[in-house]
């Protein structure tokens, strides 16, 4: 067979084959729950709750571990899961450790809580994240939460509106976030700002 | 249009064997194993990889239904690109494992604790890598031909069993039985097949032994060895085809070389004696093959190839050979010569010198018994004495010679050096042959 011919052929017998590869690949994740690109997760636990070996803990019977796991060794698994780098706490505690979630609750917002905490108790919150010791002494900024500022009032704050309470119920059927409603009704001016163009003082 | 066919057939059959186990991972696939689409890429371009690795050694295994649609020179240049491919999909595998981050570059550098199977894959790529490496600068790196065949041979088979290991115990696709069960179905097929061709195939030998009854010096530094069968009948070949020859003490020795027959296959109730002509070109050939002696002991593995006058169809024929290149086209005229078959015949034989002309003597004796044959001898080099052709042969060459009306309707053949083969391959379409009317047979296959 003529040379060119066959050059030819595993020229367009290796397109297929990449070809193919990415059809399977859009395939596969068409037909499976995508997870998307992910690294190996860390290992989250402090080193209180180390244990000697993974395995005394996690399993794949305890579906723990994905079942592609099953033939690693025990002892190799910080080959790919490094030890978290975890986030210290950088402002005072001094409101105690079951107060977290009173800013932090949220967990779609910066510094909010990631949904994969989600399973701990409010009490751990410090097992895993010290308080930064250079830092101990700093109060969190205001409403602690959110690198954006505060939303802005969007209406004018006389006659009706002068009392934030009035429309937003700081007791039962709040119109409150959540994590709003420990604050008293009193201090709402001390982050949010009125722009209104009409506004004439605040609350 | 029957080969054409078989061609097909076996295209076909390589795809569907290739992308058969792609469609199964995805019909039966089991959602606990769910990744990202880089992860999905990666697992499948390093199962590519294993299989095409796999494959190659079906390519080489001499499979005759396979050989007889393609020729043994284009499964070997076939075999020798697709690995370079198979390399690339494999490399492919890890980058885009750590592209996606599913893991860290920490995975490719091997530690105490790297999980083994991760190390089997690191071990068959990097061996992977050393068999793509020592057939690609063999020459630079001068291994002996003997010496490159048995480690190619023994890496292949021992990175495919790591690479197999590698896939079955991350088992991500591999953890389906249903893939598990055709994956290794796969590697004993294959593998199988190999063991066939470098183990049952060489004991087959064993009990069809050859003697060398005479080792003649030719011009253009060859030797001629003529061989006999010993307590057995030898056998018959096509005009242009070859054999694996060694001289080994037995035929499991791996130093075979993939030589053309010099001689006329045509002639009947002979004593079975067969001749190849050797140019002193390596290591094997220079230093092995002239000090042959009669009374030596050959194993013939034979005979392969489809680079043969009988299996084409023409008005005529031109034959075009370089050098040593000249033998399985001499092998052909004394075919042609033997069935005195009248269609015109036109040898361009081409040379550096004129000592380098392998045959000129029985050629020119041919040409004066055969009307039919016009011989154009063909010198780079040539003292002012010459009355032959100077140069290369070239399109203008050829039209000068071959009949207008005619020329088309030609089987050519062309056996030779590398540069005379890829101009060749340009001249003639260029001058309106038809690809399928050219045949060419490369004699550094390996």
């Amino acid at each position: 067979m003529n040379h060119r011919i066959v050059s030819t052929l595993v020229v367009i017998i290796t397109t297929l084959f990449a070809a193919a590869v990415v059809l399977f690949a859009s395939a596969a994740a068409s037909v499976t729950p995508g997870v998307g690109a992910v690294p190996a997760p860390n290992n989250p636990h402090p080193p209180s709750q180390h244990t000697d070996v993974c395995s005394e803990c996690h399993s794949i019977d305890l579906v723990s571990i994905p079942v592609t796991h099953r033939l690693f060794s025990p002892d190799t698994c910080d080959s790919c899961h490094s030890p978290s780098v975890r986030v210290r706490v950088p402002h005072t505690i001094a409101m105690g450790d079951s107060r977290c979630p009173l800013c932090h609750g949220e967990p779609a917002r910066d510094f909010g809580i990631p949904a994969s905490h989600l399973r701990f108790e409010t009490r751990e919150c410090l097992l895993c994240h010290p308080v930064d010791p250079a830092r101990s002494d700093r109060e969190p900024p205001p409403a602690g939460m959110s690198k954006s500022p505060a939303n802005s009032i969007p209406h004018p704050l006389d006659g009706t509106f002068k009392d934030c309470s009035y429309c937003h119920h700081v007791l039962a059927r709040s119109t409150l976030p959540e994590n709003h409603r420990d604050f008293a009704a009193d201090t709402c001016g001390d982050c949010h700002e009125s722009v209104g163009s009409d506004a004439t003082g605040t609350e | 249009m029957r080969l054409i066919l078989r061609g097909v057939f076996w295209f076909g059959l390589y795809l569907t064997i290739i992308l058969f186990p792609l469609v199964v991972a995805v019909v039966f696939f089991d959602p606990r194993q769910a990744a990202g689409p880089i992860v999905y890429l990666s697992a499948a371009t390093g199962y590519i990889a294993l299989v095409l690795m796999a494959t190659e050694l079906a390519l080489v295994s001499r499979f005759r239904g396979v050989a007889g649609a393609f020729g043994i020179d284009s499964l070997l240049q076939f075999h020798r690109q697709i690995g370079i491919a198979s390399m690339a999909f494999a490399a492919a595998h890890p980058v885009l494992l750590v592209a996606d981050r599913a893991y860290t570059m920490r995975l490719l550098m091997p530690t105490a604790t790297t999980p083994w199977p991760v190390i089997a894959g690191l071990a068959a790529f990097l061996m992977a890598a050393l068999v793509v490496g020592l057939s690609v600068y063999r020459r630079l790196l001068r291994l002996s031909y003997g010496l490159w065949h048995t480690t190619h041979g023994v890496l292949s088979v021992v990175l495919i069993a790591f690479a197999a290991v590698h896939i079955l115990a991350i088992g991500r696709f591999a953890a389906l039985p249903v893939m598990r069960t055709l994956l290794i179905a796969y590697l004993v097929f294959f593998i199988g097949m190999f063991l066939r061709y470098r183990l049952v195939r060489p004991l087959s030998l064993w009990s069809q032994p050859w003697e060398v009854v005479e080792n003649r010096r030719e011009h253009g530094q060859s030797h001629t060895l003529v061989l006999r069968p010993v307590d057995h009948a030898g056998f018959r070949f096509e005009p242009g085809q070859f054999a694996w020859i060694g001289f080994g003490r037995n035929p499991l020795s791996a130093d075979k070389h993939p030589i053309s027959f010099s001689s006329n296959g045509d002639i009947p109730n002979h004593d079975g004696a067969i001749a190849f002509t050797i140019k002193e070109l390596g290591d094997w050939s220079a230093d092995i093959v002239p000090a042959i002696r009669a009374g030596a002991t050959a194993w013939v593995d034979g005979p392969h190839g489809v680079f043969t006058i009988d299996r084409e169809e023409g008005a005529g024929y031109v034959l075009i050979g370089g050098g040593v290149g000249i033998t399985p086209l001499y092998s052909m005229l004394q075919a042609i010569e033997t069935r005195a078959d009248v269609r015109p015949v036109f040898v361009f034989h081409a040379a550096n010198d004129f000592d380098d002309l392998t045959f000129r003597e029985e050629l020119a004796a041919t040409a004066e018994r055969m009307p039919s044959l016009t011989l154009v001898s063909v010198l780079v080099r040539a003292d002012d004495a010459w009355g032959g052709e100077r140069g290369f042969v070239d399109a203008n060459m050829l039209t000068r010679y071959l009949p207008p009306a005619l020329y088309r309707h030609f089987q050519y053949f062309i056996c030779g050096p590398t540069p005379l083969m890829d101009a060749m391959e340009g001249v003639l379409p260029g001058i309106g042959v038809p690809a399928d009317r050219i045949h060419t047979e490369r004699f550094d296959m390996v």
